[in-house]
Formats: C-alpha cells, sequence, structure tokens
C-alpha cells in the first residue's frame, strides 16, 4: 500500500473517535452526542498484497490546492451509535 | 497512489470491506473499556468510481485514477444485521464431506452455469435433487444431470478411494479355496459388482464388503500370480501374488 495511505478500518476509527460530552456543571446539565453520521471524500488506493489478498488503502484529500490533474474523489459514509454498556456506564 | 492499479472483483473487494469494518469495531471495543462513553460504526457505504470491465467470465473493476474521467459509480452499503438475521439468510459452512463445484472435473462453462444458479458445492446440487429440481429445464438443456452426476460421484469416491491392504488364502466350510483380499472402501459403489481376474480368468467373487473381498480359485495358483480387481468404474487394482 502507497505510504500516503491508511487502512479503511483505522481511517474510520480515527473519523469516528468518540465526541467529548458537553457538560455544564452550573445548569446540571450533560450532554452527549447518541449518533453521529459522517460523510467524506477519499482517495483509494485498492491492490492486491503478496499473500493475493485485497487490500483498500484511503485517505482524505491531502491538499486545498486546485491542480490541472484532480485526484479520483471516492466519497465514505459512515453511522456510528453511542453503545450501551451492560454495566450500566 | 500505488503504481500498480490492479483490477479487482465485487466479491473480494467486499470481503476485504467487511474485514476493514470488523477491525474497526475491534478497535473502538477496545477503546469502550475504559471510556465511560463509546460508539459503534452500526452503517457504512462507499461511492467507488470504476471502471468496470467483462471478460465473458468475470466482471473486474479499475479504481478510477487521477486525472481519468467517465468513471462508473458503483455505491457500496454495509449495514449491522443481527445473528438471527444472518443464520436466516446465511448457509452454514461445508460440511467436511462436502465439495466445492470448483473441485469436480466438469468443464468449465458448467462450472460457470452452475454458478449463475446459485450450486456453490455437491451439497447444493443433492439439496435440488431431493427437491426434484430439473436442471437441465432451467439451464436451457445445457446441464447434462446424468453425466454431472458421474462426475460427482467420482469426486465422493475420490475423497475415500479403495485401498489394498492384504491378500491371503483361505478355504470355506466345502474346502473351496479363496483370495481374501483386505482393506479398505472395497465396496464404493453398491451398484457395481466387482470384477476379478485370476491369471488372465475371471474369477467368481463370492462375497463382498468393504473390508474384504473374496475371490473363488479355480485350480492350483501358479508360484507368481496375476489378479486384477475393477472395484468400481474408477479404480482398476493390479496385484501381484506371490504362493509359498
Amino acid at each position: 500500500m502507497d505510504e500516503a495511505f491508511v487502512p479503511l478500518s483505522e481511517l474510520v476509527a480515527n473519523l469516528g473517535s468518540s465526541p467529548a460530552d458537553l457538560v455544564d456543571e452550573d445548569s446540571g446539565v450533560h450532554t452527549y452526542v447518541t449518533r453521529f453520521e459522517i460523510e467524506v471524500p477519499v482517495e483509494l488506493d485498492i491492490g492486491v498484497d503478496e499473500h493475493n489478498r485485497l487490500f483498500v488503502g484511503s485517505i482524505p484529500p491531502l491538499y486545498a490546492v486546485d491542480t490541472s490533474l484532480r485526484p479520483s474523489y471516492h466519497r465514505i459514509r459512515f453511522v456510528a451509535e453511542r453503545t450501551e454498556h451492560s454495566d450500566g456506564r | 497512489m500505488a503504481d500498480e492499479n490492479t483490477a479487482w472483483q465485487l466479491e473480494d473487494f467486499v470481503d476485504s470491506l467487511v474485514v476493514e469494518l470488523d477491525k474497526t469495531r475491534e478497535t473502538l471495543a477496545v477503546k469502550a473499556v475504559n471510556k465511560p462513553l463509546s460508539y459503534s460504526v452500526k452503517e457504512l457505504s462507499l461511492d467507488l468510481n470504476t471502471f468496470p470491465s467483462y471478460d465473458g467470465d468475470q466482471v473486474r473493476f479499475v479504481t478510477a485514477q487521477p486525472g481519468q474521467e467517465g468513471a462508473s459509480k458503483i455505491t457500496i452499503h454495509l449495514n449491522s444485521i443481527t445473528d438471527q438475521q444472518v443464520r436466516a439468510t446465511t448457509k452454514l459452512p461445508g460440511a467436511q464431506t462436502d465439495i466445492p463445484i470448483a473441485r469436480i472435473p466438469v468443464d468449465k462453462a458448467t462450472k460457470k452455469k452452475l454458478r449463475r444458479l446459485g450450486i456453490q458445492s455437491v451439497d447444493d446440487l443433492e439439496h435440488l435433487r431431493q427437491k426434484n429440481v430439473d436442471l437441465g429445464q432451467v439451464s436451457d438443456g445445457d446441464i447434462d444431470y446424468s453425466q454431472l452426476n458421474k462426475q460427482i460421484q467420482k469426486s465422493r469416491r475420490d475423497q475415500q478411494p479403495p485401498q489394498v491392504k492384504s491378500i491371503s488364502l483361505g478355504f470355506d466350510e466345502d474346502s473351496v479355496p479363496y483370495l481374501s483380499i483386505e482393506g479398505r472402501h472395497l465396496s464404493v459403489d453398491p451398484a457395481f459388482p466387482p470384477v476379478a481376474a485370476v491369471n488372465r480368468r475371471v474369477a467368481q467373487v463370492l462375497s463382498r464388503g468393504d473390508g474384504e473381498l473374496r475371490i473363488r480359485l479355480e485350480g492350483q495358483l501358479e508360484v507368481d500370480n496375476e489378479l486384477i480387481l475393477a472395484l468400481d468404474e474408477y479404480s482398476v487394482v493390479k496385484v501381484n501374488v506371490k504362493a509359498r
């Protein structure tokens, strides 16, 4: 995989990091996000590794520069939901 | 981008995507151990710009490269389903005795037609036969089931080929001499009576079983004797029996 790219799982895990809770101690309000949806253009590097397995490398657009040769932007969208823990957390 | 823009099949791509999504879930699950709030990915969709090609057998895709225009768009949606839904919509992995269609010695065109009918293994074919589905009819007569059935029998038989372990001389109650052939899977096809020849003369098969065959001996054995056995339509065993 090209070194500029990361496995798709890393991209999604990083983009889907838990948003911090919004806490207002004075008014006693604790707000948290229950569901979020992210949609971004991505560049993809799809190839076959030495074990004959298909790999999917991905990276959001690297440069905000308008060039004559435009990268081919694919699009990824995912939905993440807050998970309830069995121990009540 | 990588230097080589490899063509890929949709099945392989979706497999990789599912693996990547599982890895994401595992990462988020680890994070969840120490965090009061955690999130899990429920849905994922991907729009891909690709150039599809069809070689008459398979559809392959090449990912669009920078500067390339006119690409087709494929959208892949992955949704979470429950384990109950998985059980209801997925066939259990093949049993040990099941044989994938790819391993049956039939021509490529028949394999392709079977795949298109959703038949992946011999067990799938067996299931259709039990349901009285006429494959000849649904494939416009392109699939010859009797021929296919022979190949299936052969593939099944190849998993348990006949093995001869030892040969000895014996006498029955009437003192009639016989050769006892011991081994495994000696009676693989109930519809095929074994045929034996001792020193190029057909000999009577007295009894047959999976572990032993008894062949009647006419006359005296010579010092070197040639025994030829046809145990089913795919196997002929030739053994040299020395009399001591």
